[in-house]
């Protein structure tokens, strides 16, 4: 059935072709002067210093100090040795108690010594350094929810070559996301994909997502 | 067919020729003739039979009870003024298509112009030729004599479809109503995943379906010392909280690994990794039909102490381990003012 109309012979004025090509153009415009439809790069990571504090969500990490120690001090290394150490403080913000190494593992994937890596997600955990939570002459690793602990990252340096000047610690960020199996939330490390081409060895990965930068001036002990 | 004069007219207008006006037209056809395909013409009637009280025979003269006589049947002599004379001998000028030869004789109709199908009785004499006597309606189908009468069932059958109709909405917004309220009784996905967890207090047997554990003591301490061994400070700021706890299995003989503090306020705190003694409970096999001993150690903040229960599993972690394992949550009934008798050293020795 036919609509009524109440001017039955009146002419309807054409609208919706000439405002639909309005908001079209608009929009348009819009996203051009917006840089394109070109996904936006992502802000550049924090710059932070040494006694900076950066929020990872699950944790929540002070840069303390990057100093030089010789071997067997702190619970790390033995006599001989020489040893970079990066002090941070991490409190746990999440509800469960979890592990240092872990947390500072995966949280900080790579770290440069005057711009040389020393650490980096590619490399063997052996080849890593050590993540130590040295307390009470006892190694810890458990920090429970909303204790605040002390945790080494050590790295073995050669005896003879000359200590590095500063070191650069590259930081992610924890993310609570839905499991895609269990539904249920997960924690997990910020990361983006990269597809095969655009890595060395031909092989996709998921590459920690870079929030913050910390550049720490290295102090050498006495001894060391 | 435009200027076909007996073609019927659905409208009741007078057929106008090209170029006529309809008030010409209007005006020459007289109110007494009716329009053409309209008119009644006098023919034999077929005997009515029974007609019923709700359908009075149509009088002689009338144009048409119903529009049956509107059909192709009325074959009407021209109702205007110089319209074209139909010759005598001759059937319809312009006969429509399905018309046959007319192999009949002079004044007989064309057959199949009767609607109803047989055979067109002769017209009476005095009728034009060629024009074929108009027929009446079939005769309308028998009305129960006995029950009430047409209006009153129909308003009952009305009342009862409305009645209906109210009905299915209601149930239908019933169903819908239901199906929304089922919803909220499927398991989250927290639900699913959930242990299945027997609460009890302490020196209570609290049951599960694969073990039973029952808390003898709770004690706090600052340090934990083993046999033979220096005393172990906690934490910086933290206690040792140590349960010792009787536990027997129902069905196989299990470990239970898996101990973890629950504070009220959700949070969970792992047993303790830094004491290794034979006397942990994880470290020792449960068994049907006998009680073990065992410690629990946990190295927690005091804050977490207050309401706290221990809850324990027989598995530390699986990846596929099953659902709905079962649980022993246990309040131990710590307040604040017990956090405070915290005793300086807790002494362990092997049995």
């Amino acid at each position: 059935m036919a609509p009524h109309r109440r001017h039955p012979h009146r002419r309807r004025r054409p609208v919706l072709v000439p405002v639909s090509l309005l908001v079209t153009v608009a929009g348009l415009a819009a996203a051009a002067a917006l840089g394109g439809l070109e996904e936006a790069p992502d802000p550049a990571p924090e710059r932070l210093g040494k006694g900076d504090v950066f929020d990872q969500v699950r944790i929540r990490t002070k840069f303390e100090d990057a100093v030089v120690l010789p071997g067997g001090r702190d619970g790390v290394g033995v006599q001989g040795q020489r040893w970079l150490h990066v002090r941070l403080q991490v409190t746990n913000q999440s509800d469960e108690t979890v592990q240092a190494f872990g947390m500072v593992d995966r949280t900080i994937p790579a770290v440069r010594a005057d711009g040389k890596t020393i650490k980096s997600p590619d490399q063997n955990i052996t080849d890593g350094p050590r993540i130590v939570m040295y307390v009470n002459e006892r190694s810890y690793n458990q920090i429970h929810p909303g204790v605040t602990a002390p945790v080494t990252m050590a790295f073995e340096l050669s005896p003879t070559d000359p200590p590095p000047k500063k070191v650069e610690l590259d930081v992610g960020r924890f993310e609570l996301v839905e499991g895609f199996w269990t539904e249920l939330p997960e924690w997990r490390v910020e990361a983006d994909s990269v597809a095969a081409a655009d890595t060395e060895d031909n092989k996709a990965r998921l590459v920690t997502r870079v929030h913050a930068q910390v550049e720490l001036p290295v102090r050498v002990e006495e001894g060391s | 067919m435009t200027g076909d004069p007996n073609r019927p007219s659905g409208s009741g207008l007078p057929k106008r020729r090209r170029g006529e006006s309809l008030r010409a037209a209007r005006t020459a056809a007289s109110p007494s003739a009716p329009a053409p395909g309209h008119e009644y013409r006098a023919g034999p009637q077929p005997p009515a039979a029974t007609p019923g009280p709700g359908w009075p025979a149509s009088p002689p003269g009338v144009a048409g009870s119903g529009g049956a006589t509107a059909g192709p049947a009325a074959h009407a002599p021209p109702a205007w003024p110089g319209a074209p004379a139909v010759p005598p001998g001759h059937g319809v000028p312009h006969p429509p298509a399905p018309q046959p030869i007319p192999a009949f004789g002079p004044g007989a109709p064309p057959p199949g112009r009767e609607p109803y199908g047989g055979a067109t009785p002769a017209g009476p004499p005095g009728t034009p030729p060629g024009a074929a006597p108009l027929t009446l309606p079939p005769e309308p189908p028998p009305v129960p004599p006995a029950g009430p009468t047409p209006a009153a069932r129909r308003t009952k059958e009305a009342r009862r479809s409305g009645r209906r109709r109210i009905l299915n909405a209601v149930l239908g917004t019933v169903l819908a109503a239901a199906a929304v309220g089922l919803q909220t009784t499927v398991p989250s996905a927290d639900d699913r995943d959930d242990p299945i967890t027997s609460s009890g207090t302490v020196g209570e047997d609290v049951r599960t379906s694969l073990f039973t554990l029952r808390v003898e003591r709770v004690s706090l301490a600052r340090r934990f010392k083993k046999e033979n061994s220096d005393p172990i400070p906690a934490f910086p700021g933290h206690v040792y909280l140590i349960i010792a706890v009787d536990a027997t299995a129902t069905k196989r003989a299990l470990r239970l690994q898996s101990a973890h503090l629950e504070t009220p306020d959700g949070k969970t705190f792992e047993s303790s990794d830094q004491i290794t003694s034979p006397e942990l409970l994880k470290n020792k096999w449960v068994q049907p039909m006998m009680w073990t001993k065992g410690l629990i150690v946990f190295e927690v903040p005091p804050s977490a102490l207050p309401g706290a229960s221990v809850v324990v599993q027989e598995q530390a972690f699986s990846l596929y381990q099953d659902k709905y394992v079962p649980e022993a949550a246990i309040d131990l009934g710590l307040d604040a003012a017990a956090t405070r008798s915290v005793q300086d050293v807790a002494e362990v020795r092997t049995t």
